[in-house]
């Protein structure tokens, strides 16, 4: 019953469709994504949040206008944390693929999906994610 | 072109040393490009309406292995006249505690290094030395040296070991060797810092020798803070430097505010500064106000438009309005 109740909580429900997705997203050749990405420069984020989308786009069953710069509040955020502060910043390109396609697919509003990324990186969600997708066997 | 040619042959020929295993695996060096290109207004300027190429930066980012690589920035500045080797480093990641340690020349890891604005603050960019014979104290700098950085959570800090004397310069002017110290504390939508920097200052005869009762202590002092709030971003620093007996402070706060709402990727940002440059006299404060607005247009093109308003004393005012394009290869 405890089971079935957490299970049905938005928060964990929406964990548990990432994880289903991020699975999903290997047969789906993703391979181009690296898995992280550790950098301090603002051009080689900006690339590869570029290619993140472009990914998106490859599979042709996403409307391209929908995914065109929806990772730019992300890394605007990105680079005013920790850019600013001399810090270097961590991504992980194919988790936060996994996302933003599930979503997609949900049918979520473009500003909904982008408010969610940005909660994201700030609450750690994606660090966590990256770090239960690796203990798989 | 400013470099020391010494210090620029020793740091590049320890960089491709550093970057060899990555040229031999090959394609693991990633170059790019970035252009700042600009339209600027300013009344007080012989030739008030210009436009110029703010800056050019090229980067070479080199994977070495999981655990480590090394970085190349180059800058291009003032109309592409004059070019500097900005940050080149290697780094070791994956250290205990979360750490990476950082050996060649990077940013003082001291308070926030850049401002969301166009123009810089005065507090950190103004140079502070008593008489222009002496070399100048700059907290937002690059340097020489070993820097540890360790991002936990909700703890972050990092020490820097430098030869204090700036950009290139890969031999100090004295045996002492400069310490920057930042501690970061973070809750959930907030963040504080403190940062301390401590050195010694000398200048040189034109043999090379130290001057007498030129080792001058320089000392600065700061404190941090950023709060994170749906869709703006509030970010402060209020810094006191001391070099001899001459005294400064400054403090400034800044915003940015994310219009997306309105317009997709537009974004509002704001910032206002006191800086005193010399606490011991009078009637020299500068107080700058500046806002803008800055759009990204598509990947890799950024448009920024702002207006920054001085005031000085004894009074004095001056507007600066600038449009800026950047462009990201």
């Amino acid at each position: 019953m405890v089971l079935i109740h957490a299970i049905l909580r938005p928060r964990v429900l929406f964990l548990l469709l990432v994880f289903y997705n991020l699975t999903a997203w290997k047969i789906r050749a993703q391979d181009n994504l690296p898995e992280k990405l550790h950098t301090t420069i603002d051009k080689t984020l900006d690339d590869q949040f570029a290619e993140i989308e472009k990914e998106l786009a490859r599979p042709g069953d996403i409307d391209p206008k929908n995914i065109l710069l929806i990772t730019v509040p992300l890394e605007n955020y990105i680079e005013d944390v920790l850019f600013r502060i001399n810090r270097p910043a961590i991504i992980y390109p194919r988790v936060i693929y996994g996302v933003i396609r599930a979503q997609l697919k949900e049918g979520k509003p473009r500003s909904v999906i982008e408010q969610l990324l940005v909660e994201m990186q700030k609450h750690k969600e994606f660090d966590k994610l990256y770090a239960a997708e690796k203990q798989k066997p | 072109m400013r470099l020391r040619s010494k210090s620029h042959n020793a740091i590049v020929a320890f960089l491709l040393l550093a970057t060899l295993p990555g040229f031999l695996r090959g394609g693991d060096i990633k170059p790019s490009v970035e252009v700042e290109f600009n339209l600027f207004y300013n009344r007080n300027y012989p030739r008030p309406f210009s436009f110029q190429f703010r800056e050019a930066k090229l980067f070479l980012d080199t994977y070495i292995n999981d655990n480590s690589n090394a970085l190349i920035e180059f800058t291009m500045k003032d109309n592409l006249q004059r070019g500097e080797l900005e940050r080149a480093y290697f780094t070791q990641h994956n250290l205990p505690l979360n750490s990476q340690l950082i050996l060649g020349q990077f940013r003082s890891p001291f308070g926030y290094y850049d401002a969301f604005t166009v123009s810089r603050s005065l507090t950190k960019n103004a140079a502070l030395a008593p008489d222009s014979v002496l070399p100048t104290m700059r907290l937002r700098d690059l340097d020489v040296g070993i820097l540890w950085q360790s991002q936990g959570d909700p703890f972050s800090f990092s020490i820097a070991i430098v030869n204090g004397n700036g950009i290139n310069s890969l031999s100090d002017d004295n045996n002492f060797k400069d310490i920057i110290a930042h501690a970061l504390y973070s809750f959930e939508d907030f963040q504080i810092g403190v940062n301390a920097y401590y050195g010694r200052k000398n200048s040189l005869n034109a043999d090379g020798s130290v001057r007498e009762y030129s080792d001058i202590a320089v000392t600065a002092f700061g404190i941090e803070t950023m709060l994170l709030l749906n869709n703006v971003v509030i970010a402060g620093e209020a810094i006191t430097r001391q070099y001899g007996s001459l005294r400064s402070a400054g403090a400034y706060l800044m915003m940015n505010y994310d219009l997306g709402s309105l317009v997709r990727t537009l974004r509002y940002v704001t910032r206002v500064e006191v800086f005193d440059p010399n606490r011991n006299g009078t009637g020299d404060e500068r107080i700058q106000w500046g806002q803008g607005f800055l759009y990204t247009i598509s990947r890799g093109y950024t448009a920024k438009l702002e207006w920054t308003l001085n005031f000085e004393r004894p009074r004095r005012s001056s507007n600066e309005v600038f449009f800026e394009l950047e462009y990201e290869l």
